[in-house]
C-alpha cells in the first residue's frame, strides 16, 4: 500500500480525537500487518470509495470505547449501548471525512461509506485491496486506539 | 417557536444537536436517513433542516434535492464530515443554503442558523 495515502487519515485522526476528547494524542511507530485479525474489542470501519479505495478501521478495547463515548457525551465512561456505539461510529465518520478533504486536495477525489461498529475480539477483515495494511497506534488519555489503513489507488 | 428537523444517521449526533437547539428555544424533530427526512419534512414543515450527507437508504444530497424541489423556500444547512469542495458545490446545487463541516462545534452550527434567521 502507498503509505502517503494513509497520511491524511493519521493527521485527521489526531485532529478529531484531540478536538472531540480534549486529550492530547501521542503517535507510536507505525507497523505493517498482513494478519487479518484486528485485535480490538470494538472496531469502527469506514469504507473508502472513488479514486482511492479500501478500508479504514479504528480498533480499541471496550473500556476505551466506553470512556470515549462518555467523553463525547460530556460525562463519565459510558456503557457501549446504541448511543455509545453511535458516538464511536461518528469518530470514524469525522476522521474519514476530514481525510477525504485532503485526498481531494491532492488530486484523489474520494468518498466514504457510513461507518459500521463491530464488537468481538477475534474479528478478522478482508479488505479486497491486497498489500496488507498499515497500523498506526495512537494513545489518548482514554486509552489506546489502533488506526488500520488499507488503501490503494483505483485502477 | 421555530421548528428544526435534524437529519443524521448517528443517534448521538441527533441527541447532541437536539440538546443544543432545544436550549436555544427551537422545537426539534428528527430523522435517521434521507428517506425519513423527506417524509418528516412533509409532515412537520420545519423552518430549517440540518442535514448530514453520508447516511444509509438515502444520502443527504439526494434528500436535500427532493426537499427543495418540493419546497423552493426550504432552508437546508448541511452538517457533514465530508468537506470536499466538490461535495460543498454539489450540496449548494441541490439547494443547501450553508455547509458546516464536522467536527461538531456548537458555535459554528448556531452561526449558520443565525445567518438564515438573523435576530
Amino acid at each position: 500500500m502507498q503509505t502517503n495515502l494513509a497520511d491524511p487519515f493519521v493527521s485527521a485522526a489526531v485532529r478529531i480525537l484531540t478536538a472531540e476528547l480534549g486529550s492530547e494524542v501521542a503517535r507510536q511507530e507505525r507497523r505493517n500487518e498482513d494478519e487479518p485479525i484486528l485485535g480490538g474489542d470494538v472496531t469502527i470501519m469506514v469504507g473508502i470509495t472513488g479514486d482511492v479505495k479500501g478500508l479504514v478501521a479504528l480498533a480499541m478495547s471496550m473500556e476505551t470505547a466506553g470512556a470515549i463515548a462518555g467523553a463525547m457525551m460530556g460525562g463519565p465512561g459510558a456503557e457501549l449501548d446504541e448511543i455509545g456505539k453511535s458516538c464511536v461510529a461518528e469518530l470514524g465518520n469525522m476522521i474519514a471525512g476530514m481525510a477525504t478533504v485532503e485526498l481531494e486536495q491532492e488530486g484523489y477525489p474520494s468518498n466514504i461509506t457510513p461507518p459500521s461498529v463491530v464488537t468481538g475480539r477475534s474479528m478478522t477483515i478482508s479488505t479486497g485491496v491486497g498489500g496488507g495494511r498499515v497500523v498506526f497506534p495512537l494513545t489518548t488519555s482514554f486509552g489506546h486506539i489502533a488506526l488500520h489503513v488499507s488503501l490503494k489507488l483505483a485502477a | 417557536m421555530r421548528k428544526v428537523l435534524l437529519v443524521d444517521d448517528a443517534a448521538f449526533m441527533r441527541m447532541r444537536c437536539a440538546k443544543l437547539l432545544t436550549a436555544e428555544g427551537f422545537q426539534v424533530a428528527e430523522a435517521a436517513n434521507g428517506r425519513e427526512a423527506v417524509e418528516q419534512y412533509e409532515a412537520v414543515r420545519p423552518d430549517l433542516v440540518l442535514m448530514d450527507i453520508t447516511m444509509p437508504e438515502m444520502d443527504g444530497i439526494t434528500a436535500t434535492r427532493e426537499i427543495t424541489q418540493r419546497d423552493r423556500a426550504a432552508n437546508v444547512i448541511m452538517v457533514s464530515a465530508l468537506g470536499q469542495q466538490s461535495m460543498v458545490m454539489e450540496a449548494i446545487r441541490a439547494g443547501a443554503r450553508d455547509f458546516v463541516v464536522k467536527p461538531y462545534e456548537p458555535d459554528r452550527v448556531l452561526g449558520a442558523i443565525r445567518r438564515i434567521f438573523p435576530q
